[in-house]
């Protein structure tokens, strides 16, 4: 089962918000994950055994997982596109597990 | 009326809504409206400060198909008393982008809710709610012709109330 984290600057309103629209969305499609949201300052720790990355905040730093904007989720703009990505991104994780 | 949108209605109050004011950049918004919250006992004095480095870090601007918005907070450890403060603006104020950096493109934001929520669950429905209604083309009409503060009052609570969500 593919997981996925989202983060923002606290972990408290953004990522929560984009993290339930996400599970929703997912489970709509029937397809089995997990949804976390954290805040930014303890995204090393969570990226480490995560298969996704949905993004709300800026960053230099260089992933070596898929990255999906998350802002696209809160309003709505490019969203379906995002969301495509997003479930590609899954179905690529669990097959190699 | 279910139990959970009176709910929503104590977070808005007819002393923290905002229309017409002439307040011409962030910094200059920033400023206004902290002094307002502490006025009103919502807010510490350290709020002022922690919301200016909060959107200068985390930014807030969101583009959504109706309009351009901001929702700027702060850690919820410098809020007394939780609220949901609306400012219409005369000249709409620029905002960087959710996401982005202060160098991007802003967004030119038309209408500015300050989140002053909690970390009590409640928040994810309120952000829900805000970006259901921030989408929804014809609330954000009415909100754009809205004439006092009574009127945009009204508008977002009954968005609030109906059951519209992203």
């Amino acid at each position: 089962m593919a997981k996925i984290i989202v983060a923002c600057g606290s972990g408290v309103a953004t990522s929560q918000t984009v993290a339930s629209k996400i599970n929703r969305l997912l489970k709509e499609k029937k397809i089995n994950s997990t949804v976390d949201a954290v805040d930014i300052k303890s995204l090393d720790n969570f990226i480490k055994d995560a298969d996704v990355y949905v993004s709300i905040v800026r960053t230099n730093k260089k992933f070596t997982i898929p990255v999906i904007n998350g802002i696209a989720f809160l309003t709505g703009m490019g969203q379906d596109k995002e969301f495509e990505k997003l479930v590609d991104a899954i179905k690529k994780a669990d097959a190699k597990k | 009326m279910a139990k959970n949108d009176v709910t929503f209605d104590m977070f808005f109050k007819n002393d923290l809504v905002f229309h017409d004011v002439d307040w011409v950049d962030t910094a200059d918004f920033f400023h206004k409206i902290s002094e307002n919250l502490v006025r009103g006992g919502y807010v510490a004095p350290t709020f002022y400060g922690a919301i200016t480095e909060r959107e200068l870090n985390y930014p807030t601007g969101l583009q959504t198909a109706s309009i351009g918005a901001a929702i700027p907070h702060a850690d919820p450890v410098h809020i007394k008393e939780p609220f949901i403060a609306v400012i219409r603006p005369t000249h709409s104020i620029a905002f960087a982008p959710m996401g982005g950096s202060p160098d991007d493109e802003k967004i030119q934001a038309k209408i500015i809710f300050v989140l002053g929520v909690m970390r009590n669950g409640l928040q994810v429905k309120v952000l829900q709610r805000l970006m259901g209604m921030l989408s929804d083309e014809a609330v954000i009409h009415q909100l754009l012709q809205a004439s006092n503060e009574d009127e945009i009052l009204r508008i977002i609570k009954n968005s609030f109330t109906s059951e519209q969500t992203v």
